[in-house]
């Protein structure tokens, strides 16, 4: 697939930023870094534990949800991954009376 | 209190509601099957079936025990969807291109079409999700006796069972789609994730603000144990569930199917990704403050897995209490429904009607029978389903809390993942492996964590439990070959998904895969390389014939394959595409056997014919790669012949070369020869004179004359040999200017006429009027016109010599022939004379060097001319000099 460099620079970003939200996701949510916040504290009222766990799941969400659009659009366009579909005909290769 | 017959009322106004809706949705996709309920919303509200009623009560009642663990249940499926472009996308792809009916059916085509291993994952997904069925039942009997009181647990029970059988039979069997979609079952669970998540927010938000004041309240006076749990809440414990809940949300069957299964278009996946893990965020966002503020207001007995009903229910908001109830039965049934049909769907094509059709095989079934036969089969499946989590319900005595045995059903499903991402990313897993692996997992599963979930004396004694079978402690369930101290599911995940993934990988390395394994192997792994898209799902004549063309095209050549096709339609009579044909098959089968050989042409043309399994884009595709093959193959030919060429014309050029040195090394002796005879005499005739004394003085003189000769002689031949290499090398400039050839020839003449044979000779000139000019060098056109002429009379043995010189203008040129009668130059003295040191036959010793024609041809050739030997018709030769006019 020789033009895939050439489509794909926009859907590069989107994918290493899809890969970027899930490694940072898992850091932030497993230990140790999430031992860091289990602070006997609160914050707005609420405990540091809970409101850190909260707040990271919400900035997951928000994160996939800006990247969703740009990906989408990356496998529209993406030469291997296209939905364009390699199994039909181009049209103007359809066989007479077809 | 709330009263038993509206309760019930309710309940069955929701059911009449959920079926209406299914009704309509199944007709309103039969007749349009686009629109508002194949949107990504609709989609992704289906794939909350996730929340069931473990969800709805028992988070709750996990936070309650345990703190804020309970979130790792939604956190694992969170960064499953977030990083939905890694895995869930391939799943899609893979179970759209090949049309996957379930998990244990990719799993086991991926591992070349294994009857074996469809079986082993249908039987683990059974035993696996009987507990989780059994839990729903669990939850709706618990929350209708909190209502009605004293109503018997193991009635109420049956009674939910089979009303959800009846539920499933009717939506989920009710026609047989190709793919396997059930629109109005999915249409129904979305409405009921609306409903459920609806009701625990009111929950939630009645508790929160109602009863404590506002979330600062309820966080106020909280011991920071409550949130931590009992352990240390960030342990392996946490990474264990997070783990588990992420496998569960790909593996669990009822996943599985509403994901990938149920998935209309690829793109929904993307809207899912983040609006998936909004829905969890927004069902566990009041989870805690409910546990919280039950701790505090509900007495101590109380259940905290049913906080989110008898809170409402001791606060008297009866119609709050409805409400919960009713997102609970919703969360139960919509589970259950979706987890009847994936498992009965399992159930049915891996093993009621491979076994059916063996005990039919004979007799003479159509394709009704085996429409009805499958349908049968479902719905007894579905029945025998619900019977057993009923069974599980009975037997475990519904006394465990539902956190737990919700997590059992997960370690079991997650023994599909190594085989899962071994297939779909590595191609070397083998069926044998994934069969080892699954086998060993399955094992350690149930004796870890499975059998010993019954607790009491069901199926292990007690005394198994705390000091192992026969006493060896070693292999006591929960601290296997010692590894005491854990807890019981961290040990369980680690001995059963640890041994089956190590299983897995090894065996996988020792074993070989079938072909059919190694190319669904292909197929799979490079799912994004090989298909675009779903096959279409049309199955007629005409569509054979359409991918048999596409196949030609692919193979063939555009131009060639729609030769092939209107002769092929010809034949049968028709325009257009033939129709398919044994006979259609059976010549294009030859005619691909000629691109790609016998085998391969074979399995494609009978895949399309409807014998094989594998998917028509994927052959495709072979027909691509092997297209590509060729044109490679074709290129390093082109490059090859090429090189074949080059050297060719390098052997060439090395013999002209050859002779090229060959002819130098024959110029070198001519000339030292024809300077030697010169020099010679000289020499002698010197010697003569100096060594003898009295030498007549009339010798004296001939003797110095003859030196004088030869020494002119030496000159001269120097001098042409100057010139030659000079006209030859082109450094040579010649002034060419205007001339009159016939005054050059009269020169000429006269220049001769001093030779004595001249007097003999008649000349005869021939030609036009004189104003035809020439572009000549005069001294030069001079000396090639004495050189000729001298020839002829030279070299005329006639007894009557003539000369005829004729001049004539030819387009351009200005042509001169000169014409004897001395018999002129026969054609094979022609190609030679123009060489150096060459002479005619006629010549005699010491006529010349032989380098007056060469010279000759070098001027004019100089001069843009020519001198070349014609001949006519009769055999008679002439030399003509071209020349351009002026």
């Amino acid at each position: 697939m020789p033009d895939q460099d050439m489509t794909q620079t926009p859907g590069r970003r989107a994918r290493d930023r899809a890969m970027a939200i899930l490694l940072v996701g898992i850091a932030l949510l497993m230990p140790p870094v999430a031992q860091v916040f289990l602070v006997d504290d609160h914050i707005l009222g609420l405990p540091i534990p809970v409101l850190y766990i909260f707040v990271v799941w919400g900035a997951l969400i928000l994160g996939a949800m800006m990247i969703s659009g740009p990906l989408k659009k990356s496998e529209a366009r993406g030469p291997g991954a296209g939905a364009g579909g390699n199994g039909a005909p181009d049209p103007q290769e359809r066989p007479p009376g077809d | 209190m709330l009263s038993v017959n509206l309760l019930l009322g309710v309940c069955l106004g929701y059911v009449i509601l959920l079926f209406a809706v299914a009704f309509f949705v199944d007709r309103r996709s039969e007749r349009r099957p686009a629109g508002w309920l194949h949107s990504p919303v609709v989609y992704t509200l289906s794939i909350s079936v996730y929340c069931t009623s473990w969800t709805f009560y028992g988070a709750v009642g996990s936070a309650a025990r345990n703190g804020l663990e309970f979130v790792t249940i939604y956190l694992g499926p969170t960064l499953v969807f977030v990083g939905w472009w890694w895995l869930l996308r391939k799943l899609v792809r893979i179970g759209r291109a090949h049309r996957v009916t379930s998990i244990a059916d990719l799993i086991s085509s991926r591992y070349g079409k294994s009857s074996s291993l469809a079986v082993l994952i249908t039987l683990i997904a059974v035993i696996a999700v009987t507990p989780y069925i059994a839990l729903q039942l669990q939850s709706v009997t618990r929350s209708y006796q909190v209502i009605a009181g004293d109503a018997d647990a193991m009635t109420t029970a049956f009674w939910v069972a089979a009303g959800m059988a009846l539920f499933t039979i009717l939506f989920g069997t009710r026609n047989l789609d190709a793919n396997e979609r059930h629109h109005g079952v999915v249409a129904a669970i979305a409405l009921e994730a609306i409903v459920k998540l609806l009701a625990l927010i009111a929950v939630g938000v009645f508790v929160t603000y109602g009863i404590a004041d506002g979330v600062a309240d309820v966080f106020e006076n909280v011991h920071p144990d409550t949130i931590r749990g009992t352990t240390d809440i960030f342990g392996p414990r946490w990474i264990t569930l997070t783990f588990l809940s992420a496998t569960a949300i790909i593996c669990l069957p009822r996943q599985f199917q509403v994901t990938v299964v149920e998935n209309v278009e690829e793109r929904h996946l993307a809207t899912a990704s983040w609006l998936f893990p909004l829905y969890l965020f927004g069902m566990t966002i009041f989870i805690m403050p409910i546990a919280l503020v039950g701790l505090q207001v509900m007495p101590t007995d109380a259940n905290p897995d049913l906080f989110v009903l008898s809170i409402p229910l001791a606060h008297e908001r009866h119609e709050l209490a409805l409400f919960a109830f009713l997102g609970g039965f919703s969360s139960a049934t919509s589970m259950v429904i979706v987890a009847a049909i994936a498992v009965s769907t399992m159930v049915s094509n891996h093993i009621v009607m491979p076994m059916a059709l063996r005990l039919l095989h004979g007799t003479h079934a159509v394709i009704g029978d085996v429409r009805n036969l499958l349908l049968i089969s479902r719905r007894i499946s579905i029945g025998i389903i619900l019977c057993l989590g009923f069974l599980y319900f009975h037997a475990s005595g519904g006394s465990d809390a539902l956190a737990a045995i919700g997590l059992i059903a997960f370690v079991g499903v997650a023994q599909f993942l190594p085989s899962l991402l071994g297939g779909i990313f590595w191609r070397g897993a083998t069926c044998t492996g994934a069969l080892a692996g699954l086998g060993v997992g399955f094992a350690l599963w149930a004796y870890t964590l499975f059998l010993p979930s019954f607790g009491g004396d069901v199926v292990f004694s007690t005394a198994t439990l705390t000091q192992g079978p026969w006493g060896i402690s070693l292999l006591r369930p929960q601290a296997l070959l010692g590894l005491a101290g854990t807890d019981p599911l961290v040990h369980a995940v680690i001995w059963s998904v640890g041994g089956n993934a190590l299983t897995f990988l090894i065996v996988s390395c020792l074993t070989q895969a079938s072909n059919l394994e190694r190319f669904q192997a292909a197929m799979f792994v490079n799912v994004f390389r090989a298909s675009g898209g779903a096959p279409s799902t049309i199955a007629t004549g005409s569509h054979d014939t359409e991918d048999l063309f596409i196949l030609a095209q692919r193979i063939l050549g555009s131009e060639p394959a729609r030769k092939l096709f209107d002769e092929l339609a010809e034949e049968q009579g028709t325009t257009g595409l033939p129709l398919a044909s044994d006979a259609v098959f059976a010549r294009l089968e030859r005619e691909l056997a000629g691109s790609i050989g016998a085998a391969s042409a074979h399995a494609m043309v009978s895949r399309i014919a409807g014998r094989e399994t594998v998917g028509m884009t994927d052959l495709i595709d072979i027909a691509d790669e092997t297209q590509q093959l060729i044109e490679t193959s074709r290129q390093l030919s082109d490059k090859s012949a090429e090189l074949e060429q080059t050297a060719q014309q390098l052997r060439e050029v090395n013999e002209r070369l050859r002779t090229l040195d060959a002819q130098k090394d024959e110029f070198l002796s001519q000339i030292s020869h024809e300077l030697r005879t010169p020099m010679t005499a000289i020499q002698s005739f010197s010697e003569t004179l100096i060594t003898t004394d009295d030498i007549a003085p009339g010798d004296r003189e001939r003797f110095v004359s003859i030196i004088h000769d030869e020494s002119r002689r030496l000159t001269r031949l120097l001098d042409e040999l100057l010139d030659i290499s000079r006209l030859e090398s082109g450094t040579m400039e010649l002034q060419l200017t205007k001339i009159e050839p016939q005054a050059a020839i009269r020169q000429a003449l006269d220049a001769m006429s001093t030779m004595p044979q001249v007097a003999k000779v008649a000349v005869r000139i021939d030609g036009p009027a004189d104003d035809v000019f020439v572009r000549a060098n005069g001294d030069r056109i001079h000396q090639v016109l004495l050189n000729i002429l001298s020839n002829a009379v030279k070299y005329n043995d006639s007894e009557t010599p003539e000369i005829a010189i004729s001049t004539k203008r030819h387009g351009r040129h200005v042509m001169i022939d000169v014409r004897d009668n001395g018999g002129g130059v026969s054609r094979d003295e022609a190609a030679v004379i123009f060489e150096k040191f060459s002479r005619g036959s006629k010549s005699g010793r010491g006529a010349g060097a032989g380098l007056g024609l060469p010279i000759s041809r070098s001027i004019m050739r100089a001069m843009d001319g020519d001198l070349t030997v014609e001949f006519d018709a009769d055999g008679s030769s002439c030399f003509r000099l071209k020349l351009l006019a002026a």
